[in-house]
């Protein structure tokens, strides 16, 4: 699809018939709810990305800023997916104020400076920390504020924006969804998380990172409603269109916040989200010396109920790893 | 008329006889006893602190006490304590700004302000949920360590944050932060009291 993305949405009265709107209309005039609150949006994700046969890059090396341009070279080029003109939502993980629990600055940069050359029309990189911690603060001490504004990128801190709009999602726990308006604008997202274990999700990379667009009150209710079902279901109307994970420093056996750090001196790729997850778990759990890395992947929750919602593919064998070394 | 002038004194004296509960002070806060003769209940620090974003602290209303009305406290729902592992961490606006003494410089390591009590009854992971919340906010190694899924709290390593308790899903919250375990500057002497 060289036309890139296109998304529709459109504003869903809540309610059909008139005595609803009636009601409802009187609730808002006493202000029962507020403006974001009466409207629920669509979101389509892109068709073209359900790949039967998905491609995953693993590049393994030093240079980050080669090995980011291989992984992505590796699954089709950067042209394939951003066509000039769209607006792209990068989405790191900088949840926390350590460096090492967050994106590294450099493959950070190295990602942005790929997108740039295929010139799309606006980039924004936003995140919105985990509960408790200060989003811009942890821009500015992790070295992401420097990188982002240097590159002459927009940075978002999303806990700052007060604009929430609520999306319709096709999961099973989450009827909707309430997000940051600004990502549900973006024609296509970009996830790029740091590899690591949670203590919850099991593992933390492209789809769990998604979780960094919702208000600290939506996130707070993943826990409430059950965390990995609501992981797949928040990916079934924001699923990265391309995910590139780093795996340069990969945080193992505790996380997300500590663990212990191993070096993995990697980079994956895909356009698919769950083959993407499922490899990058797997080769985190490898670098623990588990001895069945790919079992104990098949087995995180979130990866296999996303792949029962159809969001990508979780089938070794329909998954195309191309493993390939920079110097 | 004479009656009347006696009965301020008195009913001064009556309600601070009143009982008032204990609070989560603001990171170098000196000994209870003398906090209270010190602090003119100025409200500048909870301004400083404030200024920073959110701001935990804010002042004690009249259900913490009459003898404590004004007074700054630690407030985890309005946001964690920065002082340690945060923005505050070696900057301390609200000590800084202190004018009398109340609050005074506290190196980072030395900060304690209390820590969390934890009501299993209302933990989402002991209810079968998938919370944990606590364990993946808390900055401190060991101080929250998951066990089968459930959260199991060392409060000889908790700092007194309040991360896990702004975090915390649970609602009500399954997490409290409490003065236990407070380290407090120690009137006359360098150093600290616990
Ligand atoms: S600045 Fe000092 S005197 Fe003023 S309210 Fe705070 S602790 Fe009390
Ligand atoms: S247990 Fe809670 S209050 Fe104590 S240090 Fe950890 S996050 Fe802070
Ligand atoms: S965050 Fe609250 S509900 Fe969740 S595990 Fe911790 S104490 Fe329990």
């Amino acid at each position: 699809m060289s036309g890139g993305i296109s998304r529709r949405r459109f504003v869903k009265l809540l309610g059909g018939a008139a005595a609803a709107i009636g009601l409802a209309s009187l609730g808002y005039s006493l202000g029962w709810f507020s403006a974001g609150e009466r409207a629920v949006l669509e979101r389509s994700i892109s068709g073209e990305s359900n790949l039967e046969r998905p491609l995953v890059s693993l590049v393994k090396g030093r240079d980050v800023n080669a090995m980011v341009r291989r992984a992505i070279k590796a699954i089709g080029g950067i042209e394939a997916l951003v066509s000039p003109g769209s607006r792209i939502l990068i989405k790191p993980n900088v949840g926390f104020n350590r460096p090492e629990a967050v994106t590294s600055p450099e493959v950070l940069r190295a990602v942005i400076e790929v997108i740039k050359d295929a010139d799309p029309k606006e980039i924004i990189v936003a995140e919105s920390a985990v509960r408790g911690y200060n989003t811009s603060n942890n821009f500015g001490v992790t070295g992401i504020a420097d990188v982002v504004r240097g590159l002459g990128i927009r940075l978002v801190d999303l806990d700052k924006s007060s604009e929430i709009v609520k999306v319709k999602t096709s999961g099973k726990l989450l009827g909707e969804v309430s997000v940051f308006k600004l990502a549900c604008d973006a024609d296509v997202i970009i996830s790029v998380p740091r590899l690591k274990r949670h203590s919850q999700a099991i593992v933390t990379i492209s789809m769990k990172n998604m979780m960094g667009i919702l208000p600290s009150d939506q996130k707070g209710m993943f826990h409430v409603l059950g965390l990995q079902q609501c992981i797949a279901d928040l990916n079934t109307v924001f699923r990265p269109d391309l995910a590139i994970v780093d795996a340069t420093e990969v945080m193992t056996v505790s996380g997300p916040g500590m663990g212990r750090m191993v070096p993995g001196e990697a980079i994956l790729a895909s356009r698919d989200p769950v083959a993407l997850d499922l490899i990058a778990a797997e080769y985190l759990f490898r670098l623990e010396g588990n001895e069945n890395p790919l079992e104990t992947a098949l087995n995180v929750p979130h990866i296999k109920l996303a792949a029962e919602l159809g969001i990508g593919i979780n089938d070794p064998s329909r998954i195309r790893v191309v493993e390939e070394r920079v110097s | 008329m004479v009656l009347g002038l006696l009965f301020i004194p008195l009913a001064g004296s009556f309600l601070s006889m009143l009982p008032s509960r204990r609070v989560v002070r603001p990171p170098g806060a000196v000994d209870e006893k003398l906090f209270l003769e010190l602090c003119t209940r100025c409200g500048i620090c909870v301004d400083a602190c404030s200024s920073e974003g959110r701001g935990t602290l804010e002042p004690c209303g009249i259900l913490d006490g009459v003898s404590m009305m004004g007074t700054p406290k630690v407030n985890p729902l309005r946001a964690p304590c920065e002082a340690r592992y945060g923005i505050c961490e070696g900057r301390l606006p609200c000590v800084k700004s202190c004018p009398t003494g109340a609050l005074r410089w506290i190196e980072p390591e030395e900060i304690k302000l209390g820590s969390v009590s934890w009501s299993p009854g209302r933990c989402i992971a002991v209810l079968g949920g998938e919370c944990l919340v606590c364990a993946e906010v808390c900055p401190v190694p060991g101080a929250i360590t998951p066990r089968n899924g459930i959260p199991v709290f060392h409060s000889n390593r908790c700092v007194g944050c309040g991360r896990c308790v702004y975090a915390c899903p649970a609602d009500p919250k399954a997490l409290i932060l409490m003065p236990e375990g407070e380290r407090r500057h120690h009137w006359g002497r360098a150093g600290f009291s616990r």
